[in-house]
């Protein structure tokens, strides 16, 4: 009665002098023939019955209306060639009991139950539903100062705005669509369409308004030897760009292959508006220029794959062709240096700020092995080239990732992973980079309640043709190998010491060989604090970066339910970032404590507090001889005591009360003062010039109002605050009123209005 | 060879291998039949399938809820598991309706997180995958991944979340009909955990992701991936040019961090000083390069007065402008960014 289902592999064996078209022809169709084999009677519906463990959930077999069995395992998509328990493993031929219902191993008696394969009530061809939720509103707001960072990315100004939300569902088909729209700039509309799970649509269209900075350069002009002046030929003008999308992708089921998805996914990105380009001519005519570009970039992505899954194997293969274009016109300036020079070869009237227009072509190979149980393989390739349509410069990019998960013993997860990949510009000036980052992590669990996790990792990036120094005055740069090797550790516990109690700890660390470095030349430096003579010899500064070569990190966090209604989370995290080929030190501190308090059913308290501080100190050069020489000496000022400092708070408070069935209230603040500031001994005024001290507020409250069922009325108030107090720039403030009609097609059918 | 013949060729070719791929992978599914299934479902002894029809007895609303959900819509071609309905992820129900309702003798999904729903039951008598202790959340999540093991969850194995025993159910529902079955929308599911990530984004320069515009799983795959912090691209500059293809060139003059790791000036989270800077200008540019100072007479004691520093160690960016990148040479004939 239970016979082994035996596929037959066709041998493919085509002679050279046959038509290709026709061996392509014969060897797709023997593809899907064979595909279709075993893929195609699964979804055969009513008809078959699958034969299940009863213990382990798996089918094991699966009877066919005729009443063969495929002993094919549809979860592991393994042949079997006889039924094997999954509970005890042995292999048997399972005694079938009364009416052939139940069926039951002779060795540990585990039964193996049938199930037949049909479609549920709740997606029954009768099943029929139509909900409609639309919410048309009015907005209003007052605004004082600069609208630049306070309503960064918010619409501003009177104006209607209505939300809608449908859902229709018929079977195993389903229409849905939700939308927001409050102005041409912002709005966001999603449409999902899946009929019946063969094909599925979907479709994203959003817009974002963001408003941009217009740098008005009053800290420059600066008039002693009157030779560096500053136009800015747009000064009015407020800066903002619209980010729009449009994202629709489909998914392909094809019948007789339904472990198989073709995927296109497209995206069409436009960024529109204006935005401040400056220009500057060197030295003699020192000029900086501020004009504005017309910002009009389309990017189009489309996306070509397809997703096969054959039992523990899944893959994935697709092809993504990126075009970029600047529709916008570049500004121009008239670029005419004081006097004739050589140095300033770049004459006359010229464009600025071109962005140039490019390509981009990335195939990609995801696989997935599951080997067994907790043990998988993932590898991935990715091999793109991007190409610059103005220079016909490219860049090539080859990578690949593998990643081997396994549970070796009861609680222990151990993952290895190796990752490359090379950046090939053909430019000859610039980096090229190839990535080796490899590591291992394991977690394991000690007990029920404790977790431990430890890993390493090593990663080396290999620069060989860095930009190592000029060889004279006007002679080639010499380029040469820049490689940095990073050797990194983590050590980590998870912790439940009683129920509501978690607590997690983690400390990394990593110590980084040769990072990315400007580099100088080292072997004639000798930095002394003060303004001294330098002989005239090219680049008198030393290699310099932002980049640690030692990083110790240190996290804890907490989370307690120290009541039923009370919860806090206190979470810590430590930074230390040290250089001392540089004598440069970061340390970071971020303490975020968050505690929720819900003293009724619906009445609820949040609040968080973070207090974030960091403190960086480097030594700083100011004045240097590099690149333009003059005949008379050079000199460095040298601050090995420049400190950066920056202390940010953020506190947040909310409230949600629901004082009845009908009204619901709510009331959230958020406050963030926040400083930076720049400290040099030698300068101390250039504090002053850079120093940050910024203010924001948001408070947002309102409530909720249900008029009848299905009719929700909300009004709601917003305020913004930001407050530039330092450099005075772009404070302002914004009010914001809204009210909202929400009617719920669905709930006032069903209470019978 | 034309070039027609080539492509035939090629297309030939392709196909061969991948029906060679398919027939390895059929004889491998021969030999793999010891091996264990990728999960099981937590067991309830002695308990019996019953049906989903018995549920929906009591379980009316539960039920209504879950006939909205993408998981009542699979088709049979898309099971990995056999189809048993509710009690695919409870467990079998026969014990649960002889006890009357015995939560003790089900499985239960989120009983924490959803009170309203499922009633007030006391939790730590009922067995739900959300309470689970962490080191036990692998064979639930196993559960869940033998149906989702499309390319999205392929880097899960081994993920930072993975290491961290995350549970499916600490971000999904299965029984509520919400956007990808999220307990809650984003960002707001990601910042519960990642509180420090919330205030980040309260600073005076972030991405609009408090205010709706973004999500943090356009950057991020939660679901694991081969690069570092789970990053959707190969790395960090390749991720940034997704949005900001303007920057990608390849240019040029090039500034070496573009192309090496956007985060080596930018704080993508949030920062005080504008433009997502991890410090305000001069600091962050003098860091790696050295102040200025020209040899022209008229601008060599360039620290001498007030109005000199200001011009030059002020911001770098006013005259240096694109210094993400650019074709154009400066005035000098060389990449100063200044063009």
């Amino acid at each position: 009665m239970m016979e082994t289902h035996s596929s037959t592999v066709p041998q493919l064996r085509f002679g050279l002098s046959r038509p290709l078209s026709l061996k392509v022809a014969v060897t797709l169709a023997v593809g899907f023939l064979f595909l279709g084999s075993f893929s195609g009677r699964a979804s055969d519906g009513a008809t078959q019955q699958l034969v299940i463990c009863a213990k382990c959930n798996v089918a094991v077999s699966l009877r066919t209306g005729d009443g063969t069995i495929r002993t094919r395992c549809p979860n592991r998509w393994e042949k079997l060639d006889k039924l094997r328990c999954p509970s005890c493993g042995k292999s048997s031929r399972f005694k079938p009991e009364a009416e052939e219902e139940k069926w039951v191993c002779p060795y540990d008696g585990a039964s193996v139950i049938t199930n037949t394969v049909q479609e549920p009530p709740s997606v029954s061809r009768t099943d029929r539903s139509f909900e409609l939720e639309v919410a048309p509103g009015q907005r209003a707001t007052a605004t004082t100062g600069s609208k630049t960072k306070v309503a960064e990315y918010r619409v501003l100004g009177p104006g209607a705005e209505v939300t809608s939300s449908f859902n229709f569902r018929r079977g195993s088909t389903r229409i849905a669509g939700k939308s927001l729209r409050r102005s041409d700039e912002d709005q966001d509309h999603q449409l999902f369409i899946d009929l019946g799970r063969r094909v599925i649509l979907g479709l994203k269209q959003s817009s974002i308004l963001h408003r941009l900075d217009h740098d008005l350069l009053t800290n420059l002009g600066f008039t002693e030897g009157g030779r560096l002046t500053v136009a800015d030929a747009d000064p009015g003008r407020n800066y903002q760009i619209v980010r729009s999308e449009w994202k629709p992708d489909v998914r392909i089921t094809v019948p007789g292959l339904p472990h198989v998805q073709f995927i296109a996914r497209y995206r069409y990105l436009t960024r529109g508006g204006h935005e401040q380009a400056r220009t500057l001519t060197h030295c003699a005519s020192c000029h900086v220029q501020a004009g504005t570009r017309r910002v009009d970039q389309v990017t189009n992505d489309l996306e070509l794959g397809s997703e096969a899954k054959f039992g523990p194997l899944a893959l994935y293969y697709g092809h993504t062709v990126r075009k970029f274009n600047e529709r916008g016109q570049a500004p121009r300036f008239d670029y005419r240096p004081a006097f004739a020079s050589t140095f300033f070869p770049i004459t006359g009237d010229l464009p600025y700020g071109v962005i140039p227009d490019s390509t981009k072509r990335t195939d990609k190979l995801d696989l997935r092995w599951d080997v067994s149980h907790g043990t998988s393989v993932h590898a991935g390739f990715t091999s793109a080239r991007s190409e610059n349509q103005f220079t016909r410069g490219a860049a090539d990019l080859i990578s690949s990732n593998l990643r081997i998960t396994a549970r070796p013993l009861p609680g222990l997860k151990t993952t290895a992973r190796y990752q490359f990949y090379e950046i090939n510009p053909t430019h000859p000036d610039s980096i090229d980079r190839i990535v080796h980052s490899g590591g291992v992590e394991a977690a394991y669990a000690l007990t029920r309640n404790t977790s431990l996790e430890a890993g390493y990792e090593l990663e080396r990036i290999n620069r060989p043709n860095v930009l190592l120094r000029r060889l004279g005055l006007s002679g080639p740069y010499e380029r040469g190998p820049w490689n940095t090797s990073k050797h990194g550790g983590k050590l980590g516990f998870l912790l439940r010491p009683r129920a509501g109690l978690d607590v997690s700890a983690r400390y990394k660390f990593q110590l980084i060989d040769q990072p990315l470095t400007r580099l100088g030349k080292q072997d004639s430096f000798a930095p002394q604090v003060g303004r001294r003579p330098y002989p005239s010899v090219p680049g008198i500064y030393p290699d310099l970066t932002n980049q640690p070569t030692q990083v110790q990190e240190g996290f804890l966090s907490v989370n307690w339910r120290a009541t039923k209604t009370l919860t806090l989370s206190p979470v810590y995290r430590f930074s230390d970032d040290r250089n001392s080929s540089v004598d440069r030190h970061q340390r970071d501190h971020l303490l975020t404590v968050t505690a929720t308090y819900s003293p009724v059913e619906r009445l609820n308290f949040s609040t968080t507090y973070t207090y974030d501080r960091s403190r960086t100190a480097a030594v700083l050069y100011f004045g240097s001889t590099g690149g333009l020489r003059s005949l008379e000496e050079g000199w460095v000022d040298i601050d090995p005591g420049t400190l950066y400092r920056t202390r940010i708070q953020a506190w947040v408070a909310g409230i949600n009360w629901m004082p009845s069935r009908r009204t619901a209230l709510f009331a959230n603040y958020r406050f963030t003062p926040s400083s930076a500031s720049f400290d040099s001994s030698i300068a101390p005024d250039l504090g002053g010039f850079s120093a940050l001290k910024i203010t924001s507020q948001w408070a947002y409250t309102g409530f909720d109002y249900a008029i009848s069922p299905g009719v929700v009325l909300r009004a709601s108030y917003a305020f913004d605050d930001y407050a530039d107090r330092a450099l005075q720039l772009n404070s302002g403030s914004t009010n914001l009123f809204r009210i909202h009609l929400s009617w719920n097609f669905n709930e006032q059918r069903r209470s019978g209005g | 060879m034309k070039p027609s013949k080539r492509k035939f060729k090629l297309a030939s070719l392709s196909t061969i291998v991948v029906l060679a791929l398919c027939s390895v992978m059929t004889d491998a599914g021969e030999k793999q039949q010891d091996r264990a299934p990728t999960a099981k479902v937590p067991s309830i002894a002695g308990a019996e399938y019953v049906g989903q029809k018995m549920c929906a007895v009591c379980h009316v609303d539960q039920g209504r809820e879950f006939s909205k959900t993408a998981h009542a819509r699979i088709a049979t071609f898309e099971l990995q598991v056999a189809r048993r309905e509710c009690e695919s992820c409870h467990g079998p129900g026969s014990l649960h309706i002889q006890g009357r309702g015995d939560t003790r003798k089900i499985l239960k999904f989120g009983m924490a997180l959803d009170p309203e729903l499922f009633g007030r039951g006391d939790p730590s008598k009922i067995i739900h995958y959300s309470g689970l202790p962490p080191a036990e959340k692998a064979n639930t999540n196993a559960y869940c991944l033998s149906c989702h093991n499309s390319r999205s969850h392929f880097d899960w194995a081994g993920s930072r979340h993975d290491q961290a025993n995350v549970g499916c159910v600490d971000c999904h529902y299965p029984m509520r009909a919400t956007e990808k079955l999220l307990i809650k929308p984003e960002p707001d599911l990601c910042l519960d955990c990642h509180a420090q990530r919330r205030a980040q984004l309260s600073y005076p320069s972030h991405h609009p992701i408090l205010e709706g515009k973004i999500k943090c799983t356009d950057c991020h795959n939660q679901h694991g991936s081969g690069s570092r912090a789970m990053l959707r691209q190969e790395n960090v500059s390749q991720l940034c040019f997704q949005c900001h293809p303007e920057k990608e060139g390849p240019f040029t003059f090039e500034h070496p961090p573009v192309t090496e790791d956007c985060t080596i000036c930018h704080e993508p989270h949030g920062t005080i000083a504008n433009n997502l800077k991890k410090q305000e200008e001069p600091f962050l540019c003098m860091q790696c390069h050295p102040g200025h100072q020209s040899q022209l007479p008229a601008l060599k004691d360039v620290l001498d007065s007030r109005e000199k520093r200001q011009t030059f160690y002020t911001k770098c960016t006013q005259c240096h402008s694109t210094l993400h990148g650019t074709d154009l040479p400066s005035t000098t004939g060389l990449g100063r960014f200044t063009r």
